[in-house]
């Protein structure tokens, strides 16, 4: 296992019935740094995503084939603790999805879930998490206020700060700017850019400007395949396949 | 109707401007000098007099050509080939238009000068103009055609007009030193003139190497086989 590989995938199939989403796919994600998943609609990111945290295991119908280690662990192995996995790989989705209950409860209810029951503890855990979400100082004072009553940014980050509380080591994000307005994806991209440093992130986007100026590495999907994965400035400035290059540059139909 | 079969069509008309007026631009660039032969030829001081007249065009052309640039990057954020085209072809007005203000340079020394005085530094003045002028119609070619290779051949030439520059050096340098004021006077403006003409020619494999940067994403010193690097070997 490669030092700083978070996770390392090989040649993973995943049929959902007879339809094959993800062909052969091997990459490595490394830690620390913000990796995204760019390609057209359908192409299989979200799956491929999904599979990194077992989120597929809920559908019935998906088959999965090769290997992904976390920490040079295979995740799919029989005797791993999916919800374990799950806090370890925390995921943020496109649409924010508080709970409907107050900001504290929502930040604290992994870990109370978890059984943590000291008050002192829980508001450790609160604030820690909406100060790393960059969300504290906004609503510091209306904790108890319903989460559905922020904006759309403030829900986004109040979700990122909901999982960050259950200190995962690696956040996975599905298109989680699609529905904000550009400040409050602005706010949500620096946010990034700031938990990279404690965090591995993964993050699908169909925003090539997204992809461009948050990750470090990027990876491109199309029909169940990656096609080209590297540095994000070489892919931007230079890509090596021509489907890459019809892709981002808007050729692709 | 709205034709959805090609969401890029307006950037890519855009994108075919921008090359157009680049185009221009270099036929601009190569008109200057296609009078600067006329009016060595046929002694016309008026046409002379015209070439500096004319570079204003040529410098607004090439701000243009920035604005558009510009807007470009700013609104259609392009990527890969698309951002190294217009990256490149920004950069190649600029070296164009330095190859244009050389012809000003040779204006201005024509209108100062009689033609009697130039003697046979006329002939070597347009030979090495029409050097350039092929030169500089190839890079365009290249460029339209985006042949990185063929631009690799643009640098090549430009060989040429260094050996017609460093051979006359002596010649001059000698002439500036043993000859009265006016006549010295003289070949130090002709050594001057044959020095913008091999530095025009310096500004033509620059453009050859933004040809081959937007072609193939690599960047290229085509230069470096250039004088400096044959100097250095000559004098070992
Ligand atoms: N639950 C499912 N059952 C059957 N097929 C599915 C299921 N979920 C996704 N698919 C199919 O798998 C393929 C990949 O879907 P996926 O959602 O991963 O794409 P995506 O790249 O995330 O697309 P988008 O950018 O639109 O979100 C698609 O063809 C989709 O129709
Ligand atoms: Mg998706």
């Amino acid at each position: 296992m490669a030092e700083n590989n978070k996770f390392e995938v090989e040649n993973l199939d995943l049929f959902y019935g007879e339809f094959q989403a993800l062909k052969s796919i091997t990459m490595d994600i490394e830690a620390n740094k913000v990796t995204a998943f760019i390609g057209p609609s359908g192409c299989g990111k979200s799956t491929f995503l999904r599979t990194l945290n077992r989120m597929n295991d809920l559908i019935d119908t998906v088959r999965i084939d090769g290997e992904i280690k976390l920490d040079g662990q295979d995740i799919y192995k029989k005797d791993v603790d999916v919800t374990d996995l799950r806090r370890r790989v925390g995921m943020v989705f496109q649409k924010p999805n508080p709970f409907p209950m107050s900001i504290y409860d929502n930040v604290v209810y992994g870990p109370r879930a978890q059984g943590i029951k000291d008050k002192k503890k829980l508001d450790e855990i609160a604030e820690s998490s909406l100060r790393a979400a960059a969300l504290w100082d906004e609503v510091k004072d209306k904790l108890n206020k319903s989460g559905l009553a922020l904006s759309g940014g403030q829900q986004q980050r109040l979700c990122i700060a909901r999982t960050i509380a259950m200190k995962p080591e690696i956040i996975l994000m599905d298109e989680p700017t699609s529905a904000l307005d550009p400040i409050a994806t602005l706010k949500v991209e620096q946010l990034m850019e700031e938990l990279k440093k404690e965090y591995t992130i993964v993050i699908v986007t169909h925003s090539m400007q997204q992809a461009a100026r948050i990750s470090d590495t990027t990876a491109f999907f199309l029909m169940g395949e990656l096609i080209e994965m590297g540095d994000t400035n070489d892919i931007f400035s230079n890509p090596k396949k021509q489907q890459t290059e019809d892709y981002i540059t808007g050729r692709f139909g | 109707m709205v034709d959805f079969s090609n969401p890029r069509a307006s950037f890519d008309q855009e994108l075919e401007h921008l090359g157009h007026m680049l185009n221009e631009l270099s036929q601009e660039a190569i008109g200057a000098y296609e009078q600067i032969k006329i009016a060595l030829q046929e002694n016309k001081k008026d046409v002379a007099l015209d070439v500096v007249r004319h570079d204003d065009t040529i410098n607004e052309m090439t701000e243009e050509i920035n604005d558009l640039a510009i807007l470009l990057i700013a609104r259609q954020t392009p990527v890969a080939s698309d951002l190294r085209r217009v990256i490149a072809t920004l950069r190649m007005s600029s070296h164009l238009e330095r190859v244009a203000d050389y012809a000003v340079n040779l204006a201005e020394y024509i209108l100062l000068n009689e033609e009697k005085d130039l003697g046979t530094y006329r002939d070597k003045i347009i030979g090495m103009i029409d050097h350039l002028v092929i030169m500089v119609e190839e890079v365009m070619k290249s460029y339209d055609l985006q042949d990185a290779k063929m631009a690799r051949n643009v640098a090549e030439m430009d060989r040429t007009l260094d050996d017609m520059y460093t051979s006359s050096l002596t010649e001059l340098f000698e002439i500036t030193r043993s000859e009265t004021t006016h006549v010295a006077v003289l070949a130090t403006q002709t050594i001057l003139i044959l020095k913008y003409l091999e530095r025009a020619g310096d500004h033509v494999t620059n453009i050859a190497e933004e040809v081959a940067y937007y072609v193939k994403g690599k960047t290229y010193e085509f230069n470096k086989s250039s004088v400096k690097a044959r100097y250095l070997k000559d004098n070992q």
